[in-house]
This record gives structure tokens, sequence and C-alpha cells, in this order.
């Protein structure tokens, strides 16, 4: 009963993208990155975390990757396209930074590939951080309406949804 | 009854430390970063080489003109004043007179470059 409410007020808790946005440009000052392609995997290992690129076998095989409190690592999972990888590294950067509590307690959920669930709060914070690390607003500005949205990709080293979800947020294209 | 994050780690077969698919796709994105850069200083440059013109090309743009105008001004003012010596050394008290005002102007037209290319340095 007590986890059905928890459950319940996860889904109903607004997000806080203005603190997710926050945290993404103060890490970007942090550590002096002012062009793209951001490298997540470089700054997490500056944070001190360790990233692992690892092999899965069965089921957890469809795991994009996911936050480890007890070891302070982030697992990616190997056979996923590096374009998204980098996708997978900011968003659990985004949980150690945003939730660390919740990411080490036993509620967190792994990261999954083609997931169709409805996202929880943290969820929707993790990846609005990501896209500012990833894609922040300032570098996005120099770029979006002179390249091509395959160039922007390549540049910022994220996949073509992720572009075509953050140009449509930002310039409503 | 375990979360999904342990039977995750207890399904890991393999673990690196780095990614060279990853390295690959994060190089080129720096490389298409430096084409982009590269593509855009060769458009200024194009685009100041048809602002500058022909004189222009010979001056220099905005900011160097001035300067390259009062250096040739100061060798001009210096070669005056060298030509006017040496004439007015050879000839009558008119000629000397007459080369030595020479003289004098090609040195104030010197001076005068001399002291706006210091007052340019010292800013």
């Amino acid at each position: 009963m007590r986890k059905d409410n928890s459950l319940l007020v996860d889904q109903l808790a607004k997000p806080n993208y203005r603190r997710a946005e926050h945290e993404a440009a103060r890490l970007l000052k942090e550590f002096s990155i002012e062009s793209p392609p951001i490298n997540p995997v470089a700054i997490a290992r500056d944070m001190g975390l360790n990233v692992y690129f690892v092999k899965l076998t069965g089921p957890s095989n469809g795991i994009s990757g996911f936050y480890d409190g007890d070891e302070d690592c982030i697992f990616v999972n190997k056979e996923e396209f590096p374009l998204r990888q980098t996708w997978t590294v900011a968003h659990e950067l985004g949980h150690k930074i945003l939730h660390e509590e919740w990411a080490k307690s036993a509620d967190y959920k792994v990261l999954m590939r083609n997931s169709t669930e409805e996202k929880d709060f943290r969820e929707k914070e993790s990846d609005a951080f990501a896209a500012n690390l990833l894609m922040p607003r300032f570098m996005m500005d120099q770029y979006w309406d002179t390249i091509s949205v395959e160039e922007l990709s390549r540049l910022f080293a994220v996949s073509v949804p992720a572009v075509k979800n953050r140009l449509s947020f930002l310039y409503g294209v | 009854m375990a979360s999904d994050r342990e039977n995750a780690k207890r399904s890991i077969q393999q673990r690196d430390a780095e990614d060279a698919e990853l390295d690959a796709v994060l190089s080129e994105g720096t490389d298409l970063k430096l084409k982009l850069l590269q593509e855009t200083h060769r458009h200024k440059e194009h685009m100041l080489d048809k602002e500058l013109g022909h004189i222009g090309r010979f001056i220099g743009g905005r900011e160097a003109a001035p300067f390259n105008i009062a250096v040739s001004l100061l060798a001009c003012g210096v070669i005056v004043v060298v030509g006017s010596l040496f004439a007015a050394a050879g000839g009558n008290a008119a000629d000397k007179a007459f080369w030595g005002e020479q003289a004098q102007r090609g040195f104030a037209l010197a001076s005068g470059a001399a002291v706006f290319i210091a007052g340019r340095a010292r800013r």
C-alpha cells in the first residue's frame, strides 16, 4: 500500500526542469566546455565516477545503461549505438547529480533501450539534464539554422531523434 | 526480490573502460566542428576581401590602413629630407635655401607620421 502511494506520488510530482538545466550549465562552466561535441564520459570521470562499457546477457541486453551507487559508476551497454551511449551516460549522470539518494536506493530503475512506460518526474528531469548537457542552448544557437539535422547529430554526438526533439523544444521546428 | 539493477549487474559478461566506437564518434564531431570553423573563417575572409576593393587591398583594411598610410608617409618624409639635403649640398645659395625648405617640409611630414605611429603603438 505504502509502495503504491509512493508510486502515485512519483507519477504526480512535477519535474523541475529549471534545476536540471541549471545543473547542466553549472557542469559545463565548471569544466570550461564551450563547444561541441560534449564528452559525458570525460565529465563523469572528472567528477570521480567510473564509466564502464559492458556486454549484457539475457533480458538485460535490452538495457541502455544504469547507475550503480555501490561502485559509484555508470554502466553503458556496449551494443548500444555510440550516438545513444552519450545520451545514456548523460542521463545517468543526471540521476547521480539530481537524485543521488534515490539512484542508490532499490526504487531506482535501469534505463531500457525501447521503453514505452510512462516516465516519472526523475526520468524526465534526467532527460532534460542530458539534453542541456549535450546540446546546450548557447551552442545550438550557433549551428541549428546553418547545418542539417544529420550534421547536428554528428557535431553534438547525439542521435538524430534527440536532435529533432531538442530543435523542436528550443526553436519549435 | 532482486532489483533490476542487481539483475543487470549479474548479467554483465564483459566490462571495458573504453569504447572505440564512441571515441570515433566524438572525434568525428570534433573534426566536423573544425571543418565548420574553417568554412566560417574562409567565408569571413572572402567577405573581407570583397569589402576591401583594389585600394583597400593595397593600403589594408579599416584597422590597418591608417598605420600603413602613416608608415608610407614616414618613408616619403625621410626620402624627401635625405634627397633635399643631398640636393642642397651641391647647389648655390638660392638652391640651398629652396632645398632647405623642402627638407624642413619633409621633416615635418616624417615627424607627424612618426608621432601618429608612436601614439598607435602606445594604445
